[in-house]
């Protein structure tokens, strides 16, 4: 049955792929061309290839895919989760409001299953170790964004159970210059970007600074268009700064990144029939990330890598984090961390190499929100005191190796051990044996991982101090194929096993976290690329089956959800980039009442793209999101039924660069 | 199955546009053009030592840059002379005179080949990151989504090789 279902749906997606890319096109001349161009003209060509950096992807212990800055314009994408949503594997629910969330592999959570990074350091909320999603992030500023699925524990430690995702910002020395933008759209929808970056060879010295404003209502959710969950007088709203500071000089690099978001809380309650209102609230929470990086080669075999840094994630203390009918209701939470890692990478012979480190971390965490009460609804609440905190940390020591069998065989072992002043001692594991061959790539992979415990778990109600990490336990194979020089295909298949999982229990009219159950997964993953000028196209397919510990399947997860993309280059200074994403059917924690029904209908969404730079200095785009203006619904695990996402959204963009 | 007619409708046509509209180049391949870089470099150095009867660019290790080299090699030529593409799994295979491309290789392996190769007067000429610096002659960077290079003037002249003014100017960076 559910074949018959699945495979309509798709039908028109596998056709209209291999309607292009079954399409010859004639034998590219580009060497003809290029062998006429004198030397100096070389250096101003485009490159355009997906395995241009260098650096052996195939050979990486698991499956890793990039989204480049250039597929970030070409798509428009405003947000993390909507550059995230052209890869296979991830899931989400949007409730439009202060967080958006991320289910990579199969797994719903509080975006406290994947690690993310930026520039390498983790920007994962310090008091729940989740990390928010939204458009706090500056995608104007990111060179690429890595994606590593998987389990990483054995390199990263907690919260990297279902894979990493890596963004990466730009450098001095392939940036240079001035940039200004400025975006308007939908829903009072804007973006003001500025960024400059020197770059001095000689001196090997670069500095680049770049901030960002961005603004939005998201969609239009009052009255009946968001189920009637609010009033037609409801306010929505995300305002997000960021900057962002590196300098290089040498061998020592310094990175400094501040974000600010401030978002209604509104969505985070029903307001139609309940004693919460739906305007003046507040979520003001703000993260810092710097760091010192040490980068010292003793000799070709021998390098070093040290690293200090500091985080901070703090909501701030004019959080107004809901509103009654007889209150404002304030809350506060700061967090910081401190830590220094020391990372070795030898290669004793040849074949052999070993990447080493020791890592020591402190922090300090809030033991839970402090929260003060306004004596009207009306009435800001007073900025609450500084809650108790409470000292944590953490100790860590790596080891992970490689070895070059022969020309083919690749092996890996891993292991991490952590010392945690809260949950004690962690071992975690991995291994793996990559197999490349000519155009083919096999990778058989074993790995585990954890999530800790964090004060936002344990603290919760009555409190746990006993709570064990969740832990997976993942086998995957995966493999890559080169069709042609012009086509690829991806392939994983993979089972995961989360145990230990914490879990909100109702004890006699309280709660307390327990650990409580498991997951089980499987999941496959396909995806094919299709590169020959001027066309550039891709299509993924992800199939998850997620049964928890009762044998019922898990809610928020779809078993299928599909991409298909075509960007075509008619000629050299305009793109136009055409996406579908199909969002599979998936079972609602609850009932909807509105629609009767325990499930979220699957639906089929066009996003399109087109940009201009023939203008001398200046970029044009615009960017038409929900081109069809499908009505559709995430799920939901708050008091909402579900959560609409918006509809059609059209935005404008310009940039100028010099 | 109404409400998929009209995006299977607008995807399929969408997909078929290309095919009626005249195409155009945005972005070239970088093994192509890495290939090309190569042949031209034969055009602006000077080996003190010359094999009269033919020249040689040898490949080390697997790499798409051969393909390329091997259809430049069909129609052109390196002063009048013949020229031959190899794939070599062995740096001791290579002959005096030449250009050696070292695909991807271990760093720790680095320092043997660069010695042999030397004293056999070749060019060597890579794509990894920071071998300029370890004594590659010639290496391969991407600035700003562009194929530049860098030179090791030292270890140009070292392998008896001339290089001209023109080339070291247009270098991203020269190592002396």
């Amino acid at each position: 049955m559910f074949e018959r279902y699945f495979f309509r749906r798709l039908f028109f997606l596998i056709p209209a792929f291999f309607f292009l890319s079954m399409q010859v096109f004639a034998q590219d001349d580009e060497l003809e061309k290029l062998l006429r161009l004198k030397i100096e003209d070389l250096s101003n060509l485009k490159i355009v290839s997906v395995t241009k950096t260098f650096t052996k992807i195939n050979e990486a212990p698991a499956a890793v895919r990039v989204i480049t800055s250039e597929t970030i314009k070409e798509n428009g994408f405003f947000t993390l989760e909507e550059a995230l949503s052209v890869l296979p594997g991830f899931q989400f629910r949007n409730i439009q409001g202060f967080n958006s969330y991320i289910f990579q592999r199969g797994i719903p959570n509080q975006n406290n299953l994947s690690l993310l990074l930026v520039d390498g350091i983790q920007i994962n909320e310090l008091n729940s170790g989740g990390f928010y999603g939204g458009g706090q992030f500056n995608l104007d500023d990111v060179e690429r964004i890595e994606v590593v699925y998987g389990p990483a524990s054995a390199l990263y430690g907690t919260n990297a159970v279902s894979g990493i995702i890596n963004i990466i910002t730009k450098n001095p020395e392939n940036d240079a210059g001035f940039r200004l933008n400025g975006l308007y759209g939908s829903f009072n929808t804007y973006n003001g970007g500025i960024s400059y970056s020197y770059y001095n060879e000689k001196d090997e010295f670069g500095v680049r600074f770049s901030a960002n404003i961005k603004n939005s209502e998201k969609a239009d959710l009052s009255g009946s268009e968001g189920d009637y969950n609010w009033s037609s007088n409801m306010e929505n709203y995300e305002k997000d700064y960021s900057i962002n500071l590196k300098s290089r000089y040498h061998n020592l690099s310094f990175g400094l990144i501040f974000q600010n978001k401030q978002s209604s809380r509104t969505t985070n309650y029903k307001t139609t029939g309940t004693k919460y209102l739906d305007r003046n609230t507040l979520w003001n929470i703000s993260f810092i990330n710097s760091y010192l990086k040490y980068d010292y080669a003793f000799s070709p075999a021998i390098n070093l890598l040290s690293t200090l840094y500091y985080r901070n994630t703090t909501i701030n203390d004019n959080t107004v984090a809901y509103i009654i009918d007889t209150s404002q209701v304030g809350y506060y939470r700061p967090n910081n961390l401190i830590g220094l890692e020391n990372m070795l990478s030898y290669s004793p012979f040849l074949g052999l190499s070993l990447i080493g480190g020791i890592l020591f971390e402190y922090e300090s965490l809030a033991d839970d929100y402090s929260i003060t009460y306004s004596n009207a609804s009306w009435e800001k609440p007073p900025a609450p005191p500084k809650p108790p905190m409470e000292n944590n940390t953490l100790f860590s020591a790596y080891l992970q190796t490689q070895y070059k069998l022969n020309e083919s065989f690749n092996l890996y072992g891993g292991v991490r051990f952590d010392h945690s002043s809260v949950y004690d001692n962690v071992f975690t594991p991995r291994m793996g044996i990559v197999f490349n061959y000519d155009k083919l790539s096999i990778k058989l992979l074993y790995s585990e991982a954890f999530r800790a415990p964090k004060p936002w778990d344990y603290s919760f109600g009555l409190g746990n101090a006993g709570l064990k990490p969740e832990k997976m336990r993942s086998f995957e194979i995966s493999s890559q194929y080169s069709l042609s020089q012009n086509t690829s295909v991806n392939l994983s298949i993979y089972k995961n096993k989360l145990d230990n999982i914490i879990v909100q229990e109702s004890i006699n009219n309280n709660y307390r976290s327990v650990n409580k159950g498991n997951v089980e997964i499987f999941g496959v993953e396909i995806s094919l690329e299709y590169k020959e000028n001027p066309v550039k196209s891709f299509f993924n397919y992800t199939y998850n089956s997620s049964i928890d510990s009762s044998g019922t399947m898990t809610p928020e997860i779809a078993k299928h959800c599909a991409n298909l993309g075509i960007t075509y280059y008619p000629f050299n200074s305009l793109d136009m980039t055409i996406r579908c994403a199909y969002y599979g059917e998936r079972k609602n924690p609850k009932l909807i009442n509105s629609a009767n029904s325990y499930f979220v209908d699957d639906a089929v969404v066009i996003y399109s793209s087109v940009s201009y730079s023939g203008f001398k200095n200046y970029r044009i785009s615009i960017t038409v999101d929900n081109l069809l203006n499908q009505i559709y619904y995430h799920t939901s695990n708050r008091p909402p039924d579900r959560y609409r996402q918006p509809q059609r959204t059209i935005l404008f963009k310009i940039e100028y660069s010099i | 199955m109404k409400k998929l007619i009209v995006p299977f409708f607008i995807t399929i046509f969408i997909a078929s546009c290309p095919h009626l509209l005249p195409q155009a180049a945005n972005g070239v391949k970088y093994e192509n053009v890495m290939a090309v870089y190569i042949f031209n470099f034969t055009k602006f150095l000077e080996w003190k030592n010359d094999n009269p009867e033919c020249f040689y660019i040898w490949v080390l290790g697997k790499s798409k840059i051969t393909e390329p080299l091997i259809k430049i090699a069909e129609k052109e030529n390196v002063n009048g002379k013949k020229l031959i593409i190899e794939e070599i799994k062995d740096v001791d295979k290579v002959k005096k005179c030449g250009v050696l491309f070292i695909s991807n290789e271990d760093e720790s392996i680095l320092p043997s080949i660069l010695k042999k190769t030397m004293e056999k007067n070749i060019l060597t000429v890579s794509n990894t990151k920071g071998f300029a610096n370890k004594g590659v002659c010639i290496n391969f960077v991407l600035s700003d989504d562009k194929m530049r290079f860098e030179i090791n003037r030292k270890a140009v002249e070292e392998s008896g090789i001339i290089p001209s003014t023109r080339l070291l100017s247009l270098a991203l960076k020269v190592y002396e």
